[in-house]
């Protein structure tokens, strides 16, 4: 959608929001379907299949979290949903939905109605958002609540408000940060039980064998990941800066469906037919990243100065074994093993990996608003990758407010960092 | 003894004890974060960030951290980086306390029992163990005050406790540990952990905690007569519980916030006054007074004016005056007094003084909060009004009121210029406007203009490069009018303020903000001609109720 449009379109939303939040909950599902179908059927040119794709998945997927009260589960980014999936019980994400929300230019009501009910200012603005997208009325209230204590305490207090509002049953997956055999068997133990909790609040059965069908897409999905990656190593693609963002919910909320399945695969075939050529500079991005700042996307994506090559957050924890048949200790394995669990030292260590697997000259460690496990590791990850070789820029920004964002200080910072990567040999 | 810092309830202090060690609370506040910030963020827990200053200063040798919060972790993983303590351990604490969350923590009690008596060389000993658990001291049997919340700093709590009519408990992290002795049973050490894994999960949780139903129980003690409801800059944990919380308690509630550095004492106090008014411990009979004449004053001597009126003894206007404070209060009051036009010091039968400068009149016969006197004075001048509004030019407070005009509760904003008439003033300079201009402007506007950004500093780079975009002056001062209204209308919110409000300060002059308000609110807002004189005229009344009361 054109820059402006989009703007008319934010503030038609959130005119409704005070009065009318059907309405504006209505607008938004018919625009997100509007995109979902858009991708399907005009996806827009030069845009990989892969990527458009998987865009005509999500968005009707958002709009369907924006539909009837009841249909959805409401998750966080680490959650793992193939119990979801073989239940046919849709997952929602707060921060796709937050993603979605600001391509919009509609984020700025609801972050304000979130803080008028004493969400602190300080808080991760992915989840004031999605806050302020329930207590505003627009969000339906879930099937149910699930949460993962990975990474970060936001999920805990979010969802724990979420399902008092709407009153709807909740259920914790507690990680704990070591990942000996026992840390392991806590997990699965309560991912069991989670099977068990989701059959009483849907009133479906879970059947093993979809499960263990829905282990098999993800084992699948992981490999054709992995395979892109080791392909896009020596090979130069002009992305989205949401692409990163889409990847991360194909490889999370959506993995165990045949969709998130497709998706890898395409990435893979589509990857393995450019040609095998390095241009400019490449970036290891690490958390999430601010697609909807056009500042940024254009020295990011357009320029062809630089390409962002991964995200840490996408692949987080694809590298553990995936067994089909066995499903509570290999979502269990995902949860312990990831790069977000287990201390800064291993996020950091998975990083180095990644940039050199990929050929990366540096990186971006992004410091979104709020995000207190990111920004206290800031200095320690920039030193350690510097010692290792890659220059690291530690950014502050917002991955989805405008207001807590310095737009001219971030362009200066990420020019300046071009340019000493480019400096290098 | 070799001392050992903790900042937890969690943190299982027993075993420590047992195994040579002396545990000591990390509660300190820090003077200033340059180390810390340095190492990790601006954007970080200022508790954490204090305990990484005390490690820096060498006060710290050994600590062991409880996996609370996200800044907890990250402190844990510098201070692991650095490695400069002597002996350095993060306790995994589950989210959940069921049987497998016990079988978790028992396994990490274990492996801190076998790393910290391998540092130490004491060998665990069971009967060692079992002595080392103390009964936590009795609450007081009258009336008291708690903190409870995000951990208060030492320093602050010995400033309440100093300012506070009554006891104060600390019912916070580090103030509320109650660790039931382990059952008669056997006594190897597996056995042991097991139990004494359960007896930390036991306690009263904490808001890290999944299930927090428990919490009920801090609120209901007795004798509990109000609650200071603490939080901690960049702490994100307790917000959610005082929103709750604020809600549902019938107890009396202060929010307070502290960023642990030593904090300044005038807002505080004033704070506290203002609460302690509310819980009514306090008769007001301010104004002890021995002259006698026809008039009483009441002086609001506050950081950029001071405001003065006088009432005769039927309660009458006779005069007021508006002046700057300057630098010393006293010679502000004098100053407004000498303004007044045939009113004399001697004149006066009472003089009760109000604002941040209250303390410092010498001629003074009584002091009473600002909160309380411009309730009052707004009370008087408009019955009707619910909610006042105050946008004064440092701070600004929402007031909520009952119909006899009683306080039920108040907020005010923190150490913040944004949705101040210092904002507004420093934006005026940056748009080379008057203020006056800038009232009359606000209203003439055409396009609809968003300042998003909530911060003084950037906000003012978005109006220069919206000026550098050819923006209208109109335009962008209603915009600056909205990010003000915006601001104000989330503390009504967070006060819980209903209609009809009523506005008052300096910053009600400006046409262009009550305006922009009175949007955000859906509701009018009623303005006394003399906005900002109204904590003074309520000061006054104070002053003629102490001579009523006398004759
Ligand atoms: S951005 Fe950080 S704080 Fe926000 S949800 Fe993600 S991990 Fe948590
Ligand atoms: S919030 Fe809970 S876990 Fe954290 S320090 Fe306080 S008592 Fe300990
Ligand atoms: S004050 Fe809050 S953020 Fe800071 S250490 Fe305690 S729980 Fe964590």
């Amino acid at each position: 959608m054109n820059e402006n449009v989009v703007r008319t379109f934010g503030q038609l939303v959130a005119r409704q929001l005070p009065a009318h939040p059907e309405r504006a909950r209505r607008l938004l599902s018919t625009a997100y379907q509007f995109v979902g179908a858009q991708m399907r059927y005009v996806p827009p040119k030069g845009m990989l299949r892969a990527r458009s794709y998987l865009q005509g998945v999500t968005s009707p997927l958002m709009a369907k979290a924006l539909g009837r009260a009841g249909q959805c589960a409401c998750v966080n980014v680490f959650m793992p949903c193939e119990l979801l999936h073989a239940l046919d019980i849709t997952p929602m994400l707060p921060e796709g939905l937050s993603c979605y929300l600001v391509s919009t230019a509609a984020e700025r009501p609801f972050i304000e109605i979130a803080e008028e009910r004493g969400v602190p200012e300080s808080y991760c603005s992915y989840h004031k958002l999605l806050l302020g997208l329930a207590e505003s009325g627009v969000m339906p209230a879930p099937l149910c609540v699930l949460n993962t204590s990975l990474a970060c305490d936001a999920n805990q207090l979010t969802f724990r408000r979420l399902a008092q509002h709407y009153q709807v049953p909740r259920f914790t997956v507690d990680v704990p940060l070591a990942d000996s055999p026992a840390d392991l068997a806590y997990v699965a133990g309560q991912l069991r039980e989670m099977g068990a909790f989701l059959e009483q609040c849907s009133g479906k059965k879970l059947d093993k064998g979809k499960l263990r069908q829905a282990l098999v897409h993800s084992a699948a999905t992981a490999e054709d990941y992995r395979q892109y990656l080791r392909l896009r190593a020596k090979r130069s693609q002009r992305e989205e800066m949401s692409a990163e963002m889409f990847s991360m919910l194909a490889l999370h909320m959506l993995l165990g469906t045949p969709q998130a399945a497709r998706h890898a695969a395409l990435l893979r075939q589509e990857t393995a037919r450019l040609p095998e050529k390095l241009e400019g500079r490449r970036i290891l991005w690490m958390h999430t990243l601010p697609h909807w700042q056009s500042s940024m996307h254009e020295i990011l994506c357009l320029s062809g100065r630089c390409e962002v090559v991964s995200c840490d957050m996408t692949f987080d924890g694809l590298s553990s074994a995936i067994d089909p048949d066995r499903p509570y200790e290999s979502m269990a394995r995902r949860l312990v093993e990831s790069g977000y669990n287990g201390g800064a030292r291993r996020r950091v260590e998975r990083a180095l990996e990644m940039a050199k697997a990929l050929n990366c000259h540096g990186v971006i460690y992004f410091c979104h608003w709020g995000c207190k496990q990111t920004s206290g590791a800031a200095q320690y990850a920039k030193q350690t990758l510097e010692a290792a070789g890659f220059p690291t820029l530690v950014l502050d920004g917002d991955g989805c407010d405008s207001g807590n964002v310095n737009d001219g200080q971030m362009v200066t910072r990420l020019q300046a960092f071009l340019e000493q990567l480019e400096g290098q040999a | 003894m070799s001392e050992i810092g903790y900042t937890c309830k969690y943190t299982p202090v027993e075993l420590l004890r047992a195994l040579g060690g002396q545990p000591v609370l990390l509660n300190r506040e820090a003077e200033e974060f340059t180390f810390s910030e340095g190492v990790t963020h601006n954007h970080f827990c200022c508790h954490a960030k204090a305990v990484l200053e005390h490690c820096k200063q060498g006060g710290v040798r050994q600590l062991v951290l409880v996996n609370c919060c996200d800044s907890v972790r990250r402190t844990y993983d510098v201070l692991l980086a650095r490695g400069e303590l002597d002996f350095l351990f993060l306790l995994d604490l589950p989210h959940h306390d069921g049987p497998c969350a016990r079988e978790r923590l028992k396994a990490e009690l274990l492996r801190l029992a076998a790393e910290y008596g391998a540092f130490t060389g004491v060998p665990f000993d069971p009967a060692a163990f079992r002595a080392a658990f103390a009964p936590p001291a009795p609450l007081p049997a009258g009336p008291y005050l708690a903190v409870v919340g995000a951990r208060v700093g030492a320093g602050l709590l010995e400033q309440l406790r100093r300012q506070s009519p009554l006891p104060v408990e600390d019912f916070t992290c580090g103030g509320n540990r109650a660790a039931a002795p382990l059952p008669e049973g056997e006594d190897n050490l597996e056995a042991l952990m097991d139990a004494y894994a359960a007896a930390l999960l036991g306690q009263i949780p904490c808001l890290r905690m999944d299930e927090i139903a428990g919490r009920q129980a801090l609120f209901n003690r007795p004798g509990l007569a109000g609650l200071i409801y603490h939080t901690v800059k960049f702490c994100d944990y307790y917000s959610f519980e005082y929103e709750t919380l604020r809600h549902e308690t019938a107890l009396p509630i202060l929010k307070i916030e502290s960023d642990f550095t030593p904090q300044p004492a005038g807002q505080l106090a004033t704070r506290l006054a203002a609460f302690v008014e509310r819980l009514g411990l306090q008769i007001q009979a301010p104004a002890v007074h021995t002259a006698r004449g026809q008039y009483v004053a009441g002086i609001d001597s506050g950081s950029t004016t001071t405001n003065v009126v006088v009432l005769d003894l039927q309660g009458n206007l006779k005069a007021s005056a508006i002046v700057r404070t300057g630098p010393k209060a006293s010679v502000g009051a004098e100053k407004a007094f000498a303004a007044l036009a045939g009113c004399m010091l001697e004149d006066m039968a009472a003089v009760v003084a109000t604002g941040y400068g209250r303390g410092s009149i010498p001629f003074a016969t009584g002091q009473v909060t600002e909160i309380t006197c411009h309730a009052r004075g707004a009370h008087h001048l408009n019955p009707a009004a619910r909610t006042i509004v105050d946008i004064g030019g440092q701070d600004s407070k929402v007031i909520c009121l009952d119909g006899e005009g009683a306080v039920t509760n108040f907020v005010m904003n923190d150490k913040c210029a944004a949705g101040t008439g210092r904002f507004l003033e420093m934006m005026a300079r940056t748009l080379e406007l008057s203020l006056p201009d800038m009232s009359q402007m606000g209203l003439r506007w055409q396009q609809d203009l968003t300042i998003s950004s909530m911060c003084t500093v950037f906000a003012e780079s978005e109006v220069i490069s919206l000026i550098a975009d050819n923006h209208s002056a109109q335009d962008i001062v209603h915009g600056l009018n909205k990010a003000v209204a915006s601001k104000t209308a989330a503390l009504v919110s967070r006060a819980g303020g209903t209609g009809p409000y009523m506005m008052t300060g300096g910053v009600a002059r400006n046409r262009g903000v009550v305006a922009a308000l009175e949007e955000r609110l859906g509701a009018p807002l009623w303005v006394a001609d003399e906005p900002d004189l109204s904590g003074a005229l309520g000061a006054a009344l104070f002053a003629l109720d102490s001579v009523r009361a006398e004759q």
